[in-house]
């Protein structure tokens, strides 16, 4: 799985664009990293870059160019937009393969070996542009902060495409449904079965709100409990030892 | 792990203390405000007579709870292996079957309050 590394400035969404197509059924895991880019050194770049396994460099929002020996290879995005930008990083990096959705969108065989990537299915196949332009050494240091967006799981089987499914904490609401709060710790179990419902239906973001959802109520669940437990419940076994 | 210690607590717990005649340990206060069993009750009575080899009062005390345990034992390893397994903790995660579950819970609710 390849890890793209984003450097930019903010100031165009063509690479957040990038970023959730990619995302979506795509065996890239992306990580965006938010750039200053200020003067510095390009080998301490790589060596970053490299230490965070990233395979390929994309650069937007930067008049410069990459230097000539840069190990890592890259892209810079310049003033173009998010299809024209996604072709040609899928023609940047050799061994992508077509994407299995678009393969079926468009009745072709999903065949791992392939290197020229479909046309995507909803825009018209763009004519590809030059490859990317390497020289000058004059390369600035980004203030690099890595956010990976997925960790990069083995990817097998049927799951390939999607990533890992967001944990469900499934175990963590029926305990706190059994043992603490029924009432919260359905709510909870209700939430953990949304992730799993919500990544199949290929719903990554809304599978991760469910994981959240569900974390938030598991507590609700314990703290409900441990307030009765510990108010309501002293004062109902002290009338109670009056009977 | 925070859920092997924690599943350790558990069990030294249960077996020590017999949440029948002790009374602080926490209680079911939706029995208390309700007067109805909420699917959970009587499953800490349950898990301490298995803990002592008593199968048949654990299932008089929940015998939901009772069934559902190997169940529950084989969420908790596959969420301990989550990252090992991944597609194990997947197929476990299969939607229609956890709703059966749920439906099976509220069956399992209704039932001992209307009919038991």
């Amino acid at each position: 799985m390849k890890r793209i590394a984003i450097l930019t400035d903010g100031s165009s969404p063509v690479s957040d664009r990038m970023m959730e197509s990619l995302n979506r059924g795509s065996r890239y895991s992306v990580g965006k990293v938010p750039a200053d880019l200020a003067a510095g050194d390009a080998e301490a770049l790589a060596e970053a870059l490299r230490g965070e396994g990233v395979d390929f460099l994309l650069i937007e929002g930067w008049s410069g160019v990459l230097p000539d020996a840069f190990p890592i290879p890259g892209m810079v995005v310049g003033e173009e937009d998010f299809v024209t930008a996604t072709r040609r990083l899928m023609e940047a990096c050799p061994d992508y393969g077509p994407e299995r959705k678009w393969a079926e969108a468009l009745g072709e065989s999903f065949d791992e070996k392939r290197t020229v990537p479909p046309p995507m299915p909803e825009e018209a196949p763009v004519s590809v542009q030059q490859p990317p332009v390497m020289p000058r050494p004059d390369f600035v240091q980004p203030q690099y902060a890595a956010t990976p967006q997925q960790p990069a799981y083995p990817a097998s089987g049927q799951f390939a495409d999607k990533g890992p499914m967001p944990d469900t904490y499934l175990l963590w609401s029926i305990l706190a449904t059994v043992f603490c709060s029924f009432i919260p710790g359905i709510v909870a179990i209700v939430f953990s079965t949304s992730v799993s419902s919500r990544y199949y239906a290929g719903n990554m973001g809304g599978a991760r709100k469910a994981s959240r959802l569900a974390q938030i109520w598991i507590i609700v669940s314990i703290v409900v409990s441990c307030i009765t437990n510990t108010l309501y419940m002293p004062l109902m076994l002290v009338s109670g030892l009056g009977s | 792990m925070v859920l092997a210690a924690g599943a350790v607590a558990l069990v030294l717990f249960y077996l020590f203390v017999d949440p029948s005649s002790a009374r602080w340990v926490p209680q079911c206060a939706f029995l208390r405000i309700t007067g109805w069993e909420c699917p959970g009750c009587g499953s800490q009575r349950a898990l301490h007579a298995l803990l002592h080899g008593d199968i048949a009062g654990a299932w008089n005390h929940n015998p939901f709870a009772v069934a559902a345990l190997p169940l529950i034992a084989l969420l908790a390893f596959s969420s301990c292996t989550r990252l090992k397994y991944p597609k194990l903790y997947a197929r476990i995660h299969n939607v229609p079957a956890l709703i059966a579950l749920l439906a099976a819970t509220v069956a399992w609710f209704l039932y001992r309050n209307l009919f038991k």
